[in-house]
């Protein structure tokens, strides 16, 4: 057998044959030392990153407060220095100081925007709440406000797309949300709309009746207090929410809202 | 040791000056452009306010300096807490409105204090109205004051809001009035009505007897 082994070795071999054996007992090698990992584990998971947060500011005005045109004027001027799409401005008209259609006047108060006012205690106005977080404010609190809200991290990436269908009166909308952290918290659609030329009580104590209202909180989608989000960490989920559009609304001038809001506060929000 | 003269007017000068000073008021209300006497009265008759009912306004015209003001006659910022204190009321007014200081308040019980500060030299409006109540309206009165407080000092305004019935107004508009009494020999009295007969001159022109008890 020795004699056998050794015959055979002592004859010589190629060089390109034996190089080929060679890769041939690597490759094996490797082959065989590789573990079997099934498809669900071949995927590496990263935490997503922390998302640039955005701020919500529930404006609290009425037709008949005088002193609420400076609260739009604030909102503009946030807007300005902020970005557009980093404050989300909702003004809710609600309390005595609003007004109901009646007559000629043109009224924006909603049942809805007086739950919000009646929940939240809200006492004067113009007042607002800066993404929910600490008590309702006086406007020349904003800019402080909404600067400290602007630099929190927020776990919570959001998008928010949708159709119009004008011959149908309908908005589809849908809602993206991921978090890095596990989530147990509300998420709120809401439907404003803009250019609604009404009737407003003014500083010099005037009345115009040819004031244009913006960001007019008009109704929510998903309930007064919006429907349940749980998310794991790492994951993302798509809401699908369909709403149909009243006639007198001008749907060319209507946004929606979104957000995602828990006992601390509002986390992250967006606008289409 | 005796006061030097110099000394003694430079006392008086500095006693003087704070004299002066204590009665130097930091701030005043003015109504329609006028200075008011702490504690004058303002009557204000409801008017169409412009939502389709009847209110009475402070300062109800697009004029900034109309209506009801608080003036700053320092060269600093002036803070202070007003108060407003509705001592009668039979208007029942649908809604009281006060909108001084930036915010607007529905107020529903007084007294109610609100914040507010004047710019140096300048003046905000008091912004304070009483909303009627169009399913009811109510002819009557409602009296407040409202009592600015700035540090140690107090500037005082009473405010009546009325709505008095339109009905009345022109009756009593076509009741004639006395304009002059005379003696029975033509020596006149004025508005004073003297005992016994005397002659009365009315507003439509016409002189009659009147006896006086």
């Amino acid at each position: 057998m020795f004699y056998t082994l050794h015959h055979k070795m002592a004859r010589p071999l190629s060089l390109n044959r034996c190089f080929r054996w060679v890769c041939c007992c690597i490759t094996a090698t490797i082959l065989a030392a590789c573990s079997n990992i099934s498809e669900d584990d071949r995927l590496i998971y990263v935490k997503p990153a922390d998302a640039q947060r955005k701020v919500l500011i529930e404006d609290f005005t009425g037709q008949r407060c005088k002193n609420c045109p400076n609260a739009a004027d604030k909102i503009e001027q946030l807007k300005k220095e902020y970005g557009e799409e980093n404050i989300i401005a909702v003004g809710i008209h609600s309390g005595p100081l609003a007004v109901y259609s009646r007559g000629k006047i043109l009224g924006l108060r909603t049942e809805e925007g007086d739950v919000y006012y009646d929940h939240w205690g809200v006492q004067e106005e113009p007042t607002g709440y800066i993404n929910r977080t600490g008590a309702i404010s006086n406007i020349d609190q904003w800019d402080k406000l909404v600067r400290e809200a602007i630099q929190q991290p927020t776990p919570v990436t959001m998008n928010i797309y949708g159709e119009y269908s004008l011959k149908d009166r309908k908005i589809v909308i849908n809602v993206w949300t991921l978090t890095n952290k596990a989530l147990d918290a509300k998420l709120q659609v809401w439907i404003t709309e803009s250019g609604i030329t009404a009737q407003q009580a003014m500083p010099d104590g005037s009345n115009n009746p040819d004031y244009v209202h913006n960001h007019v909180f008009r109704a929510s989608v998903n309930g007064t207090w919006g429907t349940d989000l749980h998310l794991d960490e790492g994951e993302n989920k798509t809401q699908t929410f369909t709403f149909q559009v009243p006639e007198e609304w001008d749907m060319e001038n209507l946004n929606v809202v979104a957000f995602v809001y828990d006992s601390s506060g509002v986390l992250q929000v967006c606008e289409m | 040791m005796k006061r030097t003269f110099t000394q003694r007017c430079l006392a008086i000068a500095i006693t003087a000056l704070m004299a002066t000073a204590s009665f130097a008021q930091s701030a005043y209300f003015t109504y329609n452009g006028t200075r008011l006497a702490d504690g004058a009265t303002v009557t204000i008759e409801a008017e169409e306010d412009g939502w389709g009912g009847y209110a009475c306004e402070t300062n109800p015209s697009g004029n900034l300096t109309g209506g009801l003001m608080l003036v700053n006659a320092t060269g600093s910022k002036l803070s202070g807490t007003a108060t407003l204190t509705i001592t009668k009321d039979n208007l029942k007014p649908y809604q009281i409105l006060w909108c001084m200081g930036g915010t607007c308040v529905n107020v529903k019980s007084t007294p109610y204090n609100k914040d507010y500060a004047v710019p140096a030299k300048g003046s905000i409006p008091v912004q304070y109205d009483a909303v009627l109540d169009e399913d009811n309206l109510q002819y009557g009165e409602m009296d407040a004051t409202i009592v600015a407080k700035v540090g140690a000092e107090t500037f005082t305004v009473k405010v009546v809001f009325t709505y008095t019935d339109p009905a009345r107004v022109s009756a009593a508009a076509q009741q004639p009035v006395v304009l002059e009494y005379f003696t029975l020999d033509g020596k006149s009295c004025k508005l004073q009505q003297p005992k016994g007969v005397s002659l009365a001159r009315f507003s439509d022109g016409k002189v009659r007897k009147v006896i006086k008890k």
